[in-house]
């Protein structure tokens, strides 16, 4: 016989529990990994909005070259048109700048009632007078005793003025009192459209209506020729002084004008304390130019006009001759237009992250007659300028461009113009919002994917592991198959390989298990020829001596002999029970049965039989079962304590039958409880009288088995011995 | 005349220990190891009794082989197979060739040849005239020991050796129980508990053959079986 087949018999037909794998969440785990993976697609916002910002910067970049070429051309149609700069020809722009009075174009007449009300558009661009206006004064001047804010400006055929002047104290002429200037009093030199110079003075004796007197045309006599009723006006009183609003026909006026406020504090001795004016500083008969804006330009730039812009146009001086467009009227709304339900849903978010254009812009500069900015001062030195600034509410960023306006080689000023990035944004904040819905659905897609994908991939391994873990039993016994995946990935390979490798390990289990049988049939062979020889010995003619080893040899085979039927029992026994039919009967008096006939067969032991049924009814092999109850039996007997019961005892719960075999005696070693009912173990001590394989519980588990139940043995609650448990379910 | 006996058995110390003890007993003993030479012998003359192994060296089936040969020569020569295989599935394989009894290599020698001139005594007495003293009456069943038959209403039962003396064992003492050592002994055979148990279902299987209402074999479990005489 084959020595392979022995050695391996050697090393037990038993299997080792393999360790199982704790169960966790993999699938979980499996999943939320690639969600994180996921969250890589997160760059593509990313990635979108450093595009936009590459945008943003070229466009604005393309903006600034297309607002200079704008202002270039702007300037181009005016160069070499002096005329257009300076409407009359001889009076010089290079005269004092601080004594000329700039002439607003107003929208509508001025109603003369001494309010500002009418002026309110303008009135943040008065100009403020104080001590550098200062012609004379007898005494140290106090900014508290005399100032004043001017504005000028032209409406059809009249001009007009506002002078709100601080004055702590005011002084009225005396009654009847022709002394003009012997109380707080206005100078106004003017020169006619015929060039000729005139003198004006205005007194009240208290608030209210007031008309100009003319002056004779030398410096310091304030004697009045006549009244002058074509200037006109209101003299109102205010907290801090008063407000004096006067109206010039066009008629009356040239292009040059001072005005200069005489304050009286003293009503006694009404002496001039200060004289404040808006021409030089030298005295009150020096005249200021009256700078209006130009009509001529403001024609050129209406035919050049372009939505969105601003244009301006300035003298060197940075004077305002013209200005046309305005950069609040950009009121056209790409923004609104998200169709897609995303996009909806999540419009109020961006409305609120993102910052939105502004479309009412108060940059503080409309009514401005000068213009500051670092590009209008490089224009007018002849340099082209651009220049990025914000509102002054902050709410927008203004782009302007300047270029130089020349006239033979002279700068004779500028062209401004402006224009707010609000279209860049509004474009910036779209693409922003589509990058945003694209992202987002892209992202949940992907997601869902990725999901399923998982979802699939790990229920995939879930499968296969649930199979794995089916095919081997708790004991580590290999029952039933793999069924291999067909598909081609690793996942299939891997199943597939389970599958070959399952199918490997049952052929090696069953070599295994059919050891033993297969063993004890090749050792029968060389039995019997001991035997047999034996035999034929014991007929020779022995002496006496020889005898007693014929014998012993005769018993030593006949032991040999059994441990090799109880070898086979088992594996008979399943071929047994493979063979056999299943039949109905009454465990009830099956077990009833057993019990008496143990009773007979030892008279020493005790057994007692417990149950509260009659009858039990169960489809299967009663002859297997009655041969499950003798080890069982055989195996409490072996332990027991012999003045002590074996008890038998039957209950039946809805589908389960349990049969309890109880005997005082040593209590089962922990670890080997699961053990219990494999093959070859057995948990007797020391040598005893008969043979012991550890068979017995092994058949005692394949009888349950095969009846779809299970044995275990647990120690006795008291730990006075150990109790069998058989579970067998009631089948339908 | 001497009665012959012949061995199919390809382990040759077995082969001659058994035809040791059988010439003692006083037969003729021919000695086969494998198919081919017996079966050469055995067209030439039969022997009176053969016993013969299953496994023939390389034969594995070789023993069926041959029993069912020699039944086609002859339906009443008695065959015995002694074999190291003890499944049910050989056991069943064996009878159905029609072989008289199956039987495993662990019994004694003894045994053997209690069987051996059991099987003769039947053979003998199918030839010689019933002998009343050797019959068993019970009910519907008739023993006759001297021949080795049994009768269940009158119609014979085909039964081997082994299952004869597990009857005549049972029916001798109506309502006895007898375990399963009892029955062992009874019929000469020494095997396992679960052997006894299939011999016992075969039995009854024979007689259900005949009679479907049949249960005279009743199951003592955790004891035995015994005859039920109605």
């Amino acid at each position: 016989m084959p020595s392979k087949q022995f050695m391996a018999w050697v090393t037990d037909g038993k299997m080792i529990n393999p360790s199982r794998p704790t169960k966790n969440k993999r699938a979980f785990r499996l999943r939320s990994k690639l969600l994180v993976v996921s969250l890589a697609l997160l760059v593509i916002p990313w990635a979108g909005y450093e595009y936009l910002r590459e945008m943003e910067a070229f466009l604005k970049q393309s903006k600034q070259i297309t607002l200079a070429q704008s202002a270039q051309t702007i300037a181009t149609v005016m160069h070499n048109r002096r005329n257009l700069f300076e409407p009359t020809a001889d009076i010089s722009f290079s005269l004092d700048d601080q004594s000329n009075v700039y002439a607003r174009k107003l929208n509508q007449a001025i109603q003369l009632d001494g309010y500002t009300d009418d002026w309110v558009k303008h009135l943040d661009h008065a100009r403020q007078y104080a001590a550098e206006s200062l012609i004379q004064g007898n005494s140290p001047y106090d900014p508290t005793s005399l100032s004043f804010q001017h504005l000028f400006g032209k409406y059809r055929k009249y001009f007009y003025t506002l002078l709100i002047v601080k004055d702590d104290q005011i002084v009225y002429r005396k009654p009847n009192s022709l002394k003009l200037n012997k109380s707080d009093h206005l100078l106004i030199a003017l020169q006619d459209p015929q060039g000729n110079k005139q003198r004006y003075i205005l007194s009240t004796q208290a608030p209210g209506w007031v008309n100009a007197y003319l002056l004779p045309n030398e410096p310091n006599n304030f004697t009045p020729v006549r009244p002058e009723v074509r200037i006109k006006g209101e003299w109102q009183e205010t907290t801090e002084g008063y407000n004096l609003e006067l109206r010039i026909p066009q008629s009356m006026l040239g292009n040059k004008i001072s005005f200069t406020v005489a304050d009286v504090d003293d009503p006694e001795l009404r002496a001039t304390k200060y004289l404040l004016s808006t021409a030089s500083s030298q005295s009150s008969n020096e005249l200021g130019s009256i700078l209006t804006p130009s009509p001529d330009i403001e024609k050129i730039l209406k035919g050049l006009n372009r939505s969105n812009s601003r244009i301006w146009v300035i003298n060197k001086n940075r004077h305002v001759l013209a200005l046309t467009g305005s950069l609040s009227e950009n009121t056209t709304t790409l923004a609104e237009t998200s169709t897609s339900l995303i996009g909806s849903i999540l419009e109020p978010i961006y409305r609120l992250l993102l910052q939105q254009p502004s479309q009412q812009i108060d940059d503080n500069l409309d009514g401005v007659s000068r213009l500051d900015g670092q590009d209008v001062v490089s224009a007018l030195k002849g340099k082209p300028a651009i220049n990025w600034r914000r509102t002054s509410d902050q709410q927008a960023v203004i782009l302007s461009a300047s270029h130089p306006v020349w006239d033979n080689g002279e700068i004779i000023g500028a062209v401004v113009v402006e224009q707010t990035n609000n279209d860049i944004q509004t474009l910036q904040n779209n693409a922003l919002k589509n990058l945003m819905n694209v992202t987002i659905i892209v992202f949940l897609a992907a997601t869902l994917f990725l999901i399923i994908f998982a979802t699939r991939l790990s229920s995939r391994i879930r499968q296969l592991h649930k199979q794995t873990e089916a095919v081997i039993s708790s004991d580590g016994r290999v029952q039933g198959d793999i069924v291999a995946s067909q598909s081609s990935d690793e996942l299939g390979d891997l199943s597939r390989s389970f599958a070959d490798m399952m199918t490997r390990l049952q052929e090696y289990t069953r070599y295994l298990e059919t050891m033993a049988s297969k063993l004890s049939h090749e050792l029968r062979t060389p039995l019997a020829v001991v035997r047999s020889s034996l035999d034929n010995l014991e007929l020779e003619d022995l002496p006496e001596s020889a005898k007693p080893y014929t014998q012993r040899a005769s018993q030593g085979i006949g032991r040999l002999s059994n441990i090799l039927t109880s070898i086979n029992e088992a594996t008979r026994l399943e071929q047994a029970l493979q063979s056999s039919d299943s039949e109905e009967f009454n465990l009830v008096k099956l077990v009833s049965g057993c019990v008496d006939g143990y009773q007979l067969a030892y008279p020493e032991q005790k057994f007692n039989f417990v149950t509260d049924h009659e009858l039990i009814s169960l489809s299967g092999y009663p002859d297997r079962i009655a041969q499950m109850l003798d080890k069982l039996i055989t195996n409490a007997m072996d332990f027991s304590k012999e003045d002590k019961p074996i008890e038998i005892s039957l209950s039946h719960e809805r589908n389960l039958i349990t049969l309890a075999v109880n005997n005082f005696g040593p209590s089962l070693p922990q670890t080997m409880q699961s053990q219990l009912f494999d093959s070859m173990v057995s948990l007797r001590e020391g040598k005893q009288a008969s043979t012991h394989l550890g068979l017995g519980l092994f058949i005692v588990r394949l009888i349950a088995e095969f009846h779809h139940g299970t044995a275990t043995a647990e120690n006795r609650s008291d730990n006075q011995g150990v109790v069998f448990y058989i579970r067998l379910p009631l089948q339908n | 005349m001497s009665r012959r006996v012949a061995i199919v058995e390809d382990e040759p110390a077995i082969r001659d220990n058994y035809a040791d003890v059988l010439r003692r007993q006083g037969y003729e003993v021919q000695t086969y190891a494998d198919r081919p030479s017996a079966m050469k012998a055995f067209n030439t003359r039969l022997p009176d009794l053969a016993i013969l192994d299953i496994g023939l060296g390389d034969d594995v089936e070789g023993g069926f082989e041959l029993c069912r040969e020699l039944r086609e020569l002859s339906k009443s020569l008695p065959i015995i197979f002694l074999t190291a295989r003890e499944s049910d599935f050989d056991t069943v394989s064996g009878l159905r060739l029609g072989a008289d009894d199956y039987l495993t290599k662990d019994i004694s020698l003894t045994h053997l040849t209690a069987r051996i001139a059991a099987l003769f005594r039947r053979v003998e007495a199918l030839r010689s005239p019933p002998d009343n003293d050797d019959i068993l009456h019970r009910n519907k069943l008739i023993i006759d020991m001297q021949r080795m038959h049994a009768k269940w209403n009158e119609q014979l039962l085909d039964l081997t050796l082994t299952e004869l003396w597990i009857i005549h064992a049972l029916a001798k003492f109506p309502g006895h129980v007898k375990d399963r050592d009892n029955l062992m002994s009874e019929a000469n055979v020494v095997v396992d508990d679960s052997t006894i148990t299939s011999h016992i279902k075969r039995i009854r299987k024979k007689f259900i053959q005949l009679d479907p209402d049949f249960n005279a074999i009743e199951t003592v479990y955790g004891m035995g079986y015994r005859w039920k005489n109605d």
